[in-house]
């Protein structure tokens, strides 16, 4: 198959979604929402606890004084991770038990397009997402202004939803052999919360966890976006060497994906197929 | 004539979790296809028949590059289902799942656009596509609405229309008539048949035999992963016409069916039970001058007949005798004859 035959194939794929999503307008709504009533959780909850002074131990604690865009570029990311391990390991299960999956796979492109369009169409909402919410954010409650930091954020958002993405598709394979997401998915997203710092620096973390969390392309990817719009410091000093991790990160996980997803699919052909429940 | 499908040896075998016990399991191999060889010519509308789990579908989705095979070969529009997978895809057009494998959320021309996009069909070419196969199945004023809305039916219309949708030379269908009614079954057999008319091949499955007596040019009866016979219907009843069978009906003993089994004139023997009552039928190469030796072994082994007809056979006939295990023990086969009546 040609590369534009394959682009195509995508872009089917991922407006095929965006078409059903506008069937689900609540839903939408729900993604849209999430960050920011995520957000308000642990920032109404430190203000109980702490009271006045809660934005000073908390800047002691992170390098910012910024207390709410720190937790909402935290649950905006929580919300992007969890939306790409549903957008596409919940996908596979869902089709996998209309039916759809098989109808789908048995087009003459190759299977992996097919999951490369659904990424796409979640990339999309993302990124929708992640607009949305800083630009409430910003334009609304005032957390910082609107400038090409905030753009340059939203671009370190794009570059660290490759890697994230590529865990979803290998997660999407894992669900194609287990047959069973819902528990996983909530135990998943559960744990890259923890691990990607949601809601606290990494850095509070028991040392062995803060060497896993580095390992995970979401931790780097939300703690760029501190750095970017609240000043934090770079992981490594500079936004130079940040930025080659994000990009070795975008194209290690990717093959590491493709390769998982291909044994993944050699296995169920040889196994019985995609029609089962 | 030239042959489009060619399978040799095709062989499926793959492990089966079994659960044993709370958190134990054991595999087990299930050989769902076993040297399976044939040929579809072009323009040919062929037919599987088999019983479930004879291994059709496992057949179909072996052609189609949802399965592997384990060994053997198959080409299919001359390409290679394993090393040109994609170009056997762009060679089918296939309803596997039935209604299953549509988006329910989304209209019925969204399907089909979808669909179409994915075989590369765009603009111009795919509101044309969609608009000749809608008119074709006669579901232009359904094709705005959801497909959750639409009858089990119209759902499977829609599904041929998928496989349609891109004109494919060939189309492959696992049991397309299920969930239809009487006049939408019959409608969608007078369209299937009107395309290979028209030159597409079709390849089918099915468990209805009037069907595929009435469609198929050649039919392949598929048991226990085998094939078991392949000809046209006409002649596979045809066969069993000449072998003669003798249909008693009666109360029959196990010993009295296990003697008229050794009798030198018999072939196959087989019980069927029902609400109205037994019937033992007798395939014979001399039905004429088996009846007698058939007769008194029964009476003489507490058996009581009751009837004795000659009936002519048909592919109906043919498949029951086909697909009966031959050794089977006399409870086996009353039960498998009562589940299947």
């Amino acid at each position: 198959m040609s590369a534009p035959s394959a682009a195509r194939a995508v872009l089917a794929v991922a407006s095929n979604h965006l078409r059903m999503m506008s069937r689900t307008p609540f839903y939408l709504l729900m993604d849209l929402a999430l960050p920011l009533l995520i957000a308000a959780v642990p920032m109404l909850l430190g203000r109980s606890f702490a009271g006045p002074g809660a934005s000073s131990a908390f800047s002691a604690n992170t390098g910012t004084n910024n207390p709410f865009l720190f937790m909402l570029l935290g649950s905006t990311q929580f919300v992007l991770v969890g939306g790409a391990l549903f957008n596409v390991g919940s996908w596979v299960r869902r089709e996998l038990q209309a039916g759809t999956l098989e109808s789908v796979f048995a087009t003459p492109n190759q299977r992996v397009t097919i999951v490369l369009g659904v990424c796409v169409y979640g990339l999309l909402k993302d990124l929708a997402i992640l607009v949305v919410s800083l630009s409430v954010a910003c334009l609304v409650l005032g957390a910082r202004s609107f400038d090409l930091r905030v753009v340059a954020a939203i671009g370190w958002m794009v570059l660290g939803a490759i890697p994230t993405y590529a865990m979803a598709v290998a997660y999407a394979a894992l669900v194609l052999q287990l047959r069973e997401v819902s528990a996983l998915t909530q135990l998943l997203q559960g744990a890259t919360g923890l691990l990607m710092g949601v809601f606290f620096p990494v850095e509070i973390l028991p040392k062995p966890l803060q060497v896993l969390a580095w390992c995970f392309p979401p931790t780097w990817s939300i703690h760029g976006m501190r750095s970017l719009l609240l000043g934090m410091s770079w992981r490594l000093g500079a936004l130079e060497r940040d930025l080659s991790v994000m990009l070795a990160l975008a194209v290690i996980f990717p093959v590491l994906a493709l390769l998982l997803f291909r044994r993944a699919e050699e296995k169920l052909l040889a196994a019985g197929g995609f029609g089962g429940l | 004539m030239n042959a489009i499908i060619q399978v040799r040896e095709l062989a499926k075998s793959y492990l089966v979790r079994e659960r044993r016990g709370f958190f134990s399991f054991q595999n087990r191999r299930v050989h769902a296809l076993t040297g399976v060889s044939f040929e579809v010519q072009q323009g040919e509308f062929f037919g599987l028949l088999g019983r479930n789990g004879a291994g059709k579908t496992t057949l179909l989705k072996c052609l189609t590059t949802l399965i592997s095979p384990s060994s053997g070969s198959a080409r299919v529009n001359g390409f290679d289902v394993g090393a040109q997978a994609a170009q056997v895809r762009a060679s089918l057009g296939c309803m596997l799942a039935g209604e299953r494998g549509l988006y329910w959320k989304l209209t019925g021309r969204e399907n089909l656009a979808y669909f179409a996009a994915l075989h590369g069909l765009r603009g111009a070419r795919q509101r044309r596509a969609i608009e000749r196969v809608s008119a074709r199945l006669g579901l232009e004023e359904h094709l705005d609405r959801a497909v959750e809305t639409y009858s089990s039916g119209q759902r499977m219309k829609v599904a041929v229309a998928r496989a349609l949708v891109h004109e494919a030379p060939i189309l492959v269908l696992d049991e397309p008539t299920n969930a239809l009614d009487v006049h939408a079954a019959r409608d969608l057999r007078l369209l299937l048949a009107e395309l290979c008319r028209e030159g597409r091949t079709v390849l089918f499955s099915s468990h209805v035999l009037s069907e595929a007596e009435q469609l198929c040019d050649r039919v392949a009866i598929v048991d226990r992963g085998k094939i078991v016979a392949i000809d046209t219907p006409a002649r596979l009843a045809g066969d069993q016409q000449q072998l003669g069978v003798l249909r008693l009906r009666g109360q029959f003993s196990e010993r009295g069916v296990q003697a008229v089994r050794e009798l030198p004139l018999v072939r196959r023997v087989r019980l069927d039970t029902s609400e109205r009552g037994t019937v033992l039928s007798i395939a014979s190469d001399n039905v004429q001058a088996a009846a007698g030796p058939v007769i008194s072994a029964l009476v003489a082994l507490g058996s009581t007949v009751e009837d004795v007809e000659l009936s002519a056979a048909k592919l109906e006939q043919a498949f029951l005798e086909l697909t009966i295990e031959p050794d089977s023990s006399f409870e086996q086969r009353a039960n498998a004859s009562r589940l299947e009546s």
